[in-house]
């Protein structure tokens, strides 16, 4: 399996990668922001797609990580002066060593109860912040002149620029580990689990370590995130990560596909731009309520039309378009990871956050 | 069998990058720029501002309507000097991150003059703007907005919430010897500074109890404060609780001297949700006129704020406080426009900061705007009690800048 | 000492709200293996009709059961246009589409009712009721009995009436409730209808006390979710004792821990339901997995 996969050499990806490289210079310093957060984000809902998809566990405290990693990030730099690349694994650490913590609590508590906990982290988590004023600036945040991640002189680029390139990197560098860690064994171990723990357990999956891992991993890549957000930013502030941002990277992760990586790219987008979307639909004054709702009503449209959300049910309608008649385009096909079949297999993508129903369930839909 | 996806896979991915991309502006279009709001004396006067017109502050998004409603009664009387005045509104939802790209679009892609933020939030938005040296006029009561040395191009509109607890300190101090405080408040940084100012006239409260917004629920809260026998207590909550609260407190019967914060003392806050029974004899320092106030029925200036609500903004609340602030605030800017020497950063602030005696529709009775060194303009405070129907004057009109408060 | 017995009567008529919704969570949870995180919205803009009949004229006991019905009604929709599209695609999807309600529900009430808090008639008056040095207001009395009323009300259906046995046997396995001969959609959505109007009780009685907005009932949801996991979602009892237990956790842990303080006091609440659930997974009345790997 694994020669094929380097056979079939993911062009999609190399194009998207030259399209992102030449973004920068093609749009304006202001845009590039909201863009450049995109991608930030993308990394965290990327990381929830590593748990929903692969491991079939849940998180609703996403958000407090991602929050996590941004402040241990712009803390170390603004009040300790550490240089930004160095202040990124750091971010990306705490959230490694928190995600370990609350995967043995969730371990403990019970897979169905690993929701509870996550939710209960993305409550306690902002006021924390503000409760530990000294180190976090309390309400008012940490907050620097202006992004730390400065280009070097010689290249001339702006500071937008450089941000927008390095966060670029760095998510095609976190897509590319988690693609080869879903592809590997451990992925193997991932599919097992999700498709029932029992027979993972008897083909000698180590059933705990490995959803250990799967949340310690996801929590490390929303923390690199949540740093790269802040320092792009320059602000960590606790209303930036209410429960409601918790949530919406969830709804993310759904309805970009969470078995998809192309899929983190197109729920982070709705993130950003979905809000600004409906706000230009429906006009700013007065309609922010509108922008919810239409916010909402997309989100249930996308469910029902597109289950296995966007890019999910795209890749899927175009493999239908395409026939398997037509095998020459396999080589330029994207793997998105074992067990990515056609359709029927789609209910088996169903996290722990009830009793064991097991597939009792699924097959009653038949 | 694993069966590989297709590049229209990523060709979907791709066009969907493209539409985002669609969304945003070339680079050259920065670099042009439009010669608008310059010093030459031509073209519109660029104001952008970035309000929660969703999420959990929404309530404050009123101002935006109130502000637009003020700004087209000035361009359909002219304008100012014959320039009109180019007003938007965009929604951060109360996400700092939200209201810095905000900010950042307004400044580089509108070349923004004037940019109006809201809240606590703004705090952490001040350096790229003063870098900048983008004007950023913000609507809140923080007492870090009167930094105006290390943030030059930041002013604050509204007064600084410490005065109000020093005021409210010097009248316990003075007219209630027997006086166990207590406070009760959000756990935000206007609580803070609200301690600080009570602190400032030797007011310690026995209890000082600091809640999350979203608990609606204060019954637990209530009861330790009567069993610690608070009987002055210091409110800074907003709606929806503090109608609850009082209503509560009415029905059992625990009557201590209350301090509603200025911020949330009107009708559509306070007096209409916790039932006008619930707040006879409460006190508040008042600087701004509630629209609801029956005692203000033939106020002329808010005769004229809901003929101009009326004709541009007739879907906005003008019962609500916060519409009523926005139109204040844009009149705020106007006087300062008005005496400016020429639209640009540099002169807006210098006018703003030397406004002097000047009338604003929000202000109460005898009140005008003063500029002082904090930057803020508001700084005249009067006693308020409620008899039963309105919120009646109890003192003189007191300027907390020449009362050793502020400054 | 009074404070202390004050605090606890204070923590049991918050706790009953939390353990109302909780319950309401716990009804869908078992029948559609779903969280659903618009329970709140779903109570609150029952809340809303209420007072809308109330404000035409209506008197409040003739409202009461109209909303409660609209409100089965409402939920029995949700479940039959929503809901069933969604059951095949996962608890994720479940779990997101409620999401989405979440999210609709409060902008469509934002938008209809404005963000503005409003007075919530107390159906039960404003007099004080006072022994031994506690009290409690008429209104917190007469939602205890009506909370108390609609549990014991709710246990009845469910133990002792056959549409009560029939939602049982669904919700414990679908299969073989199918294979019975049950129309599982139907019971389903039946399901949805309790949850929907039990939401309906808990918004009308904590209305009065939270004053209506549409947020009213984000913080309560919070704590139901906490409240359902200590009593265990499989287990309608332990959802209403989960939510009284929570309700004076929070006030006593908030009220005496040394360092808590009242900001933080929702960690009080998590944390024991996390030391109990640590262990009993399944909640104090939960039903304990047989399947253990």
């Amino acid at each position: 399996m694994n020669t094929h996969l380097r056979r079939a050499v993911p062009i999609g990806w190399a194009a998207a990668l030259v399209i992102g490289v030449v973004v920068p210079f093609v749009v304006s310093d202001y845009d590039l922001l909201d863009l450049t957060r995109m991608l930030a984000v993308a990394m965290a809902v990327a990381g929830l797609n590593l748990l929903l998809g692969h491991s079939g566990q849940i998180s609703v405290g996403h958000g407090a990580l991602f929050g996590l990693g941004g402040y241990a990030a712009i803390i170390l730099v603004a009040t300790y002066g550490w240089p930004w690349w160095s202040a990124v694994p750091v971010g990306g650490a705490v959230c490694l060593a928190l995600g370990l913590l609350l995967g043995v609590l969730g371990l403990t508590m019970g897979g169905a109860n690993l929701g509870l906990l996550t939710i209960a982290v993305a409550a306690i988590f902002p006021l924390l912040l503000i409760r530990l004023k000294p180190i976090t600036g309390g309400t008012f945040g940490i907050f620097m002149a202006h992004s730390p991640i400065e280009p070097p002189a010689w290249s001339g680029l702006t500071e937008p620029q450089f941000g927008f390139l390095v966060c670029l990197a760095a998510l095609a560098l976190t897509l590319l580990v988690l693609r080869n860690l879903v592809t590997g064994r451990l992925g193997r171990a991932f599919a097992a689990v999700r498709t029932s723990t029992l027979l993972a357990a008897a083909n000698g999956v180590n059933v705990n370590r490995t959803k250990l891992m799967a949340f310690a991993v996801s929590a490390a890549v929303a923390g690199t995130g949540g740093a790269f957000y802040a320092l792009v930013a320059a602000i960590a502030v606790p209303d930036s990560y209410l429960v409601p941002f918790s949530i919406t990277l969830l709804a993310a992760s759904v309805v970009g596909g969470s078995r998809t990586w192309a899929g983190s790219l197109v729920g982070a987008a709705i993130v950003i731009y979905l809000p600004k979307l409906a706000e230009n639909i429906v006009g700013a004054e007065s309609a922010g309520n509108w922008s919810q709702l239409v916010y909402a009503c997309g989100l249930v449209l996308t469910l029902i039309v597109a289950p296995s959300g966007l890019i999910g049910d795209l890749s899927r309608l175009a493999h239908r378009a395409t026939g398997p008649q037509r095998g020459r385009t396999s080589s330029a096909r994207i793997p998105c990871g074992p067990g990515q079949r056609g359709s029927p297999q789609q209910a088996d993508v169903r996290p722990h956050v009830g009793p064991d129903r097991e597939d009792t369930h699924g097959a009653l839909q038949k | 069998m694993v069966r590989y996806r297709s590049k229209k896979v990523m060709a979907v991915a791709m066009a969907a990058l493209a539409v985002v991309v669609a969304g945003c502006s070339g680079r050259a279009a920065s670099s042009q720029g439009t010669a608008q709001g310059t010093a030459d004396g031509s073209g519109d006067i660029v104001i952008r501002a970035s309000y929660p017109l969703s999420g959990p502050l929404v309530s404050a998004g009123a101002s935006a309507s109130g502000a637009k409603a003020y700004f087209d009664a000035v361009n359909a009387a002219g304008g100012i000097d014959g320039r009109k005045i180019d007003f938007k509104v965009v929604d951060d939802a109360f996400d700092p991150a939200r209201m810095v790209s905000n900010n950042r679009q307004f400044a580089e892609r509108d070349k923004a003059t004037i940019i109006i933020n809201f809240g606590g939030i703004s705090v952490a938005a001040r350096p790229p703007l003063n870098a900048a040296h983008v004007v950023q006029i913000v609507q809140g009561g923080e007492k870090e907005l009167s930094d105006v040395q290390n943030f030059p191009y930041t002013r604050a509109f509204v007064p600084d919430i410490a005065w109000e607890g020093e005021l409210q300190g010097r009248y316990i101090a003075k007219n209630i010897p027997k006086a166990v405080v207590g406070f009760l408040g959000f756990n935000n940084a206007l609580a803070e500074s609200q301690l600080a100012g009570l602190a400032a006239a030797d007011i310690t409260p026995v209890k000082a109890i600091r809640v999350p917004p979203g608990q609606g629920d204060l019954t637990s809260q209530v009861t330790e404060l009567k069993a610690a026998g608070v009987n002055v207590l210091v409110v800074t909550h907003g709606p929806p609780t503090i109608g609850a609260l009082l209503s509560y407190m009415g029905q059992i019967k625990y009557k201590p001297t209350i301090f509603i914060g200025s911020p949330y003392a009107d009708f559509a806050s306070t007096v209409k949700p916790a039932g006008a029974e619930n707040v006879v004899k409460a006190l508040s320092y008042q600087w701004f006129k509630d629209p609801q106030n029956p005692a203000l029925s033939d106020d002329k200036a808010l005769a004229q704020y809901r003929a101009d609500m009326a004709k541009y903004a007739p879907a906005a609340d003008v019962g609500q406080t916060f519409t009523l602030t926005g139109y204040g605030l844009a009149a705020a800017v106007v006087s300062a426009l008005r005496s400016a020497d020429q639209i640009s950063s540099d002169a807006f602030l210098s006018a703003w900061d030397s406004l002097s005696q000047e009338e604003n529709p929000l202000l109460i009775d005898q009140a005008t705007l003063t500029g002082e060194k904090d930057g803020r303009l508001v700084h005249q405070y009067q006693l308020h009690e409620f008899d039963g129907k309105s919120w009646v004057a109890r003192d003189s009109v007191i300027d907390v800048s020449k009362a050793g408060i502020a400054g | 000492m009074t404070e202390l017995l004050q605090q606890v009567l204070d923590g049991l008529s918050t706790g009953l709200v939390y353990g109302m919704l909780a319950l309401a969570l716990s009804v869908i949870f078992q029948g559609t293996g779903m969280l659903n995180f618009s329970q709140g919205e779903m109570a609150t803009l029952s809340a809303y009709v209420t007072l809308v009949l109330t404000q035409a004229g209506v008197g409040f006991w003739v409202a009461l059961p109209l909303t409660v019905a609209l409100s089965a009604g409402g939920g029995a929709l949700i479940e039959r246009v929503l809901v069933r599209r969604l059951e095949g695609a996962g608890e994720l999807s479940l779990l997101t589409l409620s999401v989405a309600l979440l999210l609709g529900l409060n902008a469509l009430m934002s938008i209809i009712w404005t963000t503005d808090p409003r007075t919530f008639p107390s159906p039960f008056g404003k007099g004080l009721i006072e022994f031994a040095g506690l009290h409690m207001t008429v209104q917190q009395a007469g939602s205890l009995i009506t909370l108390l009323a609609v549990m014991a009300a709710t246990a009845l259906l469910f133990n002792r009436t056959s549409v009560g046995l029939r939602l049982r046997a669904v919700a414990q396995n679908p299969a073989s409730a199918t294979l019975l001969g049950q129309h599982q959609g139907l019971w389903l959505m039946v399901g949805w209808a309790v949850a929907a109007a039990v939401g309906a009780f808990a918004a009308v009685v904590a209305a009065p006390v939270l004053t209506l907005s549409p947020g009213m009932m984000a913080f309560p949801l919070l704590l139901a979710l906490a409240a359902g996991t200590l009593g265990g979602l499989s287990s309608r009892v332990g959802a209403v004792v989960g939510g009284v237990l929570i309700g004076i956790a929070d006030n006593l842990a908030s009220r005496y821990v040394p360092g808590l303080g009242r900001d933080l006091a929702i960690v009080a609440p998590f944390a024991l339901t996390a030391l109990v659930v640590m262990l009993r997974p399944a909640g104090l009345f939960g039903k304990t997995r047989t399947v253990r790997v």
